[in-house]
């Protein structure tokens, strides 16, 4: 770069006239990308640039015998001192990266403009990162189930972005709760609203903020839940995408949740398909048969809307991956019953969101379940568990913050703690009838009226008491890890009852956070809440007490 | 405006749950049955020996036991109620019917029937309605048998008859009694009307407190007297007051008092919508199904987000309000959310607005009282600027 670019560049950080001369001349990439605060602040971070400083420093050091050894025993504590676990971190950052940037792979032109549009684009770039911190501590088949989890997720991630970015009248947009098994039958592009948002949230805990701020100064309660607010907030901030071919909304979560889709769609103004799922869903239900009909009714509004015809060959292979993918993942929660679990965690959680939420019942994902269920499988067969040091078993229960992805790998190492299941991992277990189209949507509205949210969090109180009971009597833990989301209104309003069943069954260790949002509870503010539990109720002793505190308030 | 004695029998029964009336109609061998929900169908609930009481809680104070069962961070409302059948406020109801139309009822019901309150009666019925947020075919199909499962459990329970020909009848009973309350609502609409918000609101309450019959003969003597009365002539703002539940005059009160009238009264247990007649042939099942999901301006319904800002702006210019007044309950999400719609949409309309929350119990008044002041005074500017503007044309 010519010194006189250079100068340009420097000056434009500090002087907005500068900045937005070089904006109106189409500078282009570079000055565009300067504009996002958050890309200036990395830029101008003097601790970054210290950091970088370090690098030659460390290569220094290194190269001597006492650098050697400090080198060997970091590798040590993160226990990644084998070969192969540190064949599968090399090999998973590039595939990792390269699932990343594929985002550019189609019409970079669009995409690249996409980025400086839509900022957030850029902090899904973090996911390499995120991937390392998960890993981390990790060894054997959780480290390489997790890697291989991630780069499935970027890549439907990916997939999606590129499907709006690039052929927005051609793709449909969908909340990432409705049966997708659908529009994939119909072979339709498809676009999860929500995506961006559980991206960026799990990369980077600060990311959202500027989101739910901008919802909040429109008046919205900040005690909203957070995974409702945020995509609205990208919209307020005008952030977001606005041109599909049609959207399908639903019900599903929460009242907070289509509420705020009511706003969305009003800005877009677009053709848009409710999915009502009903309270009682059960097989037998009249409900039940009412989302039948309904699942109907999206399929004939995707077919007026996007031109597309549903093929019922295609859905019935769909159809029979789900149902091969629910035999593996049953498979493994009851290998998790063992003495020592052999894939529990995220490397569980993780598989799921890809498998079951996200692009549900691809072949990428059937071929994701086998490689996992081996892994699992071979640990098992060699009594190996998923984690060297368990010393306590648990459920957690409602959802995993998402502000602190790394929980799972933190209370491993800190307590010895396992989390063999969860409450949104023990979803749907129904095997669907492929024999006729009317069977595989019965069967289809089974599996998602039976997902969690609509059965846990806003369907009757004994969905929820079922759901316990079975992990209870399945894993035996020896205690309940309730992660307390404050704004889920359906999940809190059983706190009391959760305590009294405490009592009568194992003890519930209740940490309080908000989904997305570490301005509310902290991920010190969780950790201690675990601490405090696991002192004074477990009174146990940490497997790493140097866990117990630390600083990452400013950290992704 | 004038007192009127008329009104006291109206504000003696909302001042407690079990008010002289409901205890004379038990005594009579009536069944009281609470409710939670406008979306809940009352003249099912008023066959035979049956009558509906809307589950309110003006005894209760206090939270602690609900804050523990249900959280801090559901709407106070909810945490009134469970409250006041922890409390044995409730300990004379036979059941009750909740609609699952928002997840903090819902979850009232279930702690209810979790923590066994009332569960010791023998022939106690807790049912939830499962209402479904859109109309389609196959949804109020559903409905329809679901509320002939509601009939069935009702008949069994309390031995009333709940056939189409005795539901028929109490839908006709019920269409009655509303027309005598319309003629009563509909006085708001004149220049200057001839009953106050406040009393309005006591009066609707009132009928959603107690066994209707009861009331029939008190609400035609206020008709009587009311037509008699002359109307509101001071030329203060007319407002429309939306939002989430509200049920308790002493709010209305503290905005009249600040210098307007409230014309229109626009939220959950108000009466636009909810006076309109049920239709009486056909298959009356069919016709509760569709009476109370189609006329339902619940921001739960997630078809009809557009339908509301125009029904919102269609009152707004029938009672020639000068301002709507938004209210929100703490942590209610789905009026949380929609006030900022129909905010925009009366901003966009140059209908002047302000947005305050507020608890299900009357507090923090002071607060209260000051933006309603606040928005009056601004009410009365803008009108005094646009009279100048007028004359100086």
């Amino acid at each position: 770069m010519k010194e006189e670019t250079k100068a340009t560049l420097k000056r434009a950080l500090v002087d907005e006239r500068t900045r937005n001369a070089l904006l109106m001349k189409g500078v282009g990439a570079v000055s565009a990308y300067m504009v996002d605060d958050r890309v200036k602040a990395a830029v101008i971070n003097k601790t970054v640039m210290k950091g970088v400083g370090k690098v030659g420093e460390f290569a220094a050091k290194a190269s001597s015998p006492q650098g050697q050894a400090a080198f060997k025993a970091a590798l040590d504590k993160n226990k990644q001192a084998n070969l192969h676990d540190q064949w599968i971190d090399f090999k998973y950052w590039l595939k990792m990266w390269a699932a990343s940037m594929s985002l550019t792979k189609v019409e970079s032109g669009k995409t690249t403009d996409a980025m400086f549009r839509y900022p957030w684009i850029l902090d899904e770039l973090k996911t390499t990162h995120l991937a390392k911190t998960l890993a981390r501590g990790r060894t054997g088949a959780s480290k390489e189930a997790l890697y291989r989890e991630l780069v499935l997720t970027t890549k439907a991630a990916v997939e999606g972005l590129q499907n709006i970015i690039t052929d927005p009248e051609h793709t449909v947009m969908t909340h990432d709760m409705i049966p997708s098994e659908i529009t994939q039958a119909m072979g339709i592009k498809v676009f999860l609203v929500e995506a961006a948002a559980n991206v960026i949230g799990l990369d980077d805990q600060h990311a959202p903020e500027k989101y739910l701020d901008a919802m909040y100064a429109q008046g919205l309660p900040d005690n909203t839940c957070t995974y409702s607010t945020q995509t609205p907030g990208m919209f307020a901030v005008d952030e977001y995408f606005k041109k599909a071919s049609c959207l399908i909304a639903t019900n599903m979560p929460c009242e907070a949740h289509f509420e705020g889709y009511s706003m969305m769609i009003k800005e877009m103004g677009i053709p848009t398909y409710w999915l009502d799922v009903p309270y009682n869903f059960h097989p037998g239900d009249p409900g039940a048969k009412t989302f039948v009909e309904d699942i109907k009714g999206m399929v004939a509004f995707l077919e007026e809307h996007t031109g597309k015809k549903m093929n019922w060959v295609r859905l019935k292979e769909v159809c029979e991956r789900k149902n091969e993918l629910t035999k593996m993942r049953t498979q493994l929660w009851d290998l998790n019953r063992a003495l020592n679990p052999p894939l529990t965690g995220d490397a569980l959680y993780y598989a799921y969101m890809p498998a079951f939420h996200l692009a549900a019942s691809t072949q990428e994902d059937v071929d994701l379940y086998k490689r996992i269920t081996a892994l699992a499988l071979r640990n098992y067969a060699s009594q190996t568990p998923c984690f060297e040091n368990i010393r306590y078993r648990t459920v957690m229960w409602s959802t995993p913050p998402f502000d602190y992805a790394g929980i799972y790998g933190w209370v491993e190492r800190c307590w010895g703690i396992e989390i063999v299941n969860d409450m949104e991992e023990f979803g749907t277990a129904y095997t669907i009838d492929t024999s006729t189209p009317d069977t595989m949507l019965e069967g289809l509205a089974n599996c998602w009226c039976d997902a969690a949210m609509a059965r846990h969090m806003r369907g009757p109180a004994e969905n929820w008491i079922d759901g316990l009971n079975t992990l209870n009597d399945m894993y035996q833990p020896d205690f309940i890890l309730d992660m307390n989301h404050l704004n889920c209104r359906g999940y809190t309003s059983l706190t009391g009852f959760l305590n009294e069943w405490g009592k009568d069954h194992v003890p519930v260790c209740v940490c309080d956070y908000n989904f997305f949002d570490t301005r509310v509870v902290s991920r010190q503010g969780m950790r201690t809440q675990i601490n405090n539990f696991m002192f004074n109720v477990m009174h146990a002793d940490p497997l790493d007490p140097s866990l117990l505190e630390f600083d990452d308030s400013q950290a992704w | 405006m004038e007192r009127l004695k008329e009104m006291k029998v109206f504000q003696d029964v909302i001042a407690s749950s079990k008010n002289p009336l409901v205890q004379q109609a038990i005594e009579e061998g009536g069944v009281p049955i609470g409710y939670n929900c406008c979306m809940v169908p009352a003249p099912l609930l008023s066959v035979g020996r049956l009558f509906p009481i809307h589950l309110r809680a003006p005894e209760v104070q206090s939270t602690e036991l609900a804050d523990f069962y249900l959280s801090q961070f559901n709407c106070s409302y909810s945490r009134c109620i469970l409250q006041a059948g922890l409390d044995g406020v409730y300990d004379w109801l036979d059941g009750v019917v909740f609609a699952a139309s928002c997840v903090h009822t819902q979850r009232v019901e279930h702690n209810l029937k979790l923590l066994g309150v009332n569960g010791e009666k023998r022939n106690y019925l807790s049912y939830v309605i499962d209402t479904p947020r859109k109309v389609f075919p196959a949804g109020m199909y559903a409905l329809e048998e679901d509320l002939r499962t509601l009939g069935g459990a009702l008949s069994e329970h309390y031995g009333v008859d709940t056939s189409d020909a005795a539901v028929a009848v109490a839908i006709g009973e019920y269409n009655e009694f509303n027309a005598v309350l319309k003629s009563i609502a509909d006085l708001r609409l004149d220049a200057h009307p001839k009953i106050s918000g406040t009393e309005w609101h006591t009066v609707f309450t009132a009928c959603q407190a107690v066994p209707r019959d009861l009331l029939l003969k008190p609400l035609k003597s206020l008709k009587t007297a009311l037509d008699k009365r002359d109307g509101f002539m001071e030329d203060v703002p007319r407002v429309m007051v939306m939002g989430s539940r509200f049920d308790n005059p002493a709010f209305t009160q503290l905005i009249e008092d600040q210098g307007c009238i409230v014309v229109a009264d626009r939220y959950c247990f108000g009466s636009l919508p909810g006076l309109e007649p049920i239709p009486e042939d056909g298959n009356p099942y069919a016709n509760l199904a569709h009476h109370f999901m189609e006329h339902s301006d619940c921001p739960r319904m997630i078809e009809m987000f557009d339908d509301r800002i125009e029904h919102m702006l269609d009152w707004a210019a029938a009672y020639e309000v000068d301002g709507v007044m938004l209210e929100v309950m703490k942590f209610c999400d789905l009026w949380g959310w929609e006030v900022i719609k129909l905010d925009k949409a009366c901003q966009e309309a140059g209908i002047p607005t302000v947005r305050f929350e507020r608890e299900y119990q009357l507090s923090g008044e002071g607060q209260l009282r000051t933006r309603v002041q606040a928005f009056v005074e601004s009410v009365v500017m803008k009108r005094l600027n646009a009279d100048l503007s007028l004359r100086a044309e």
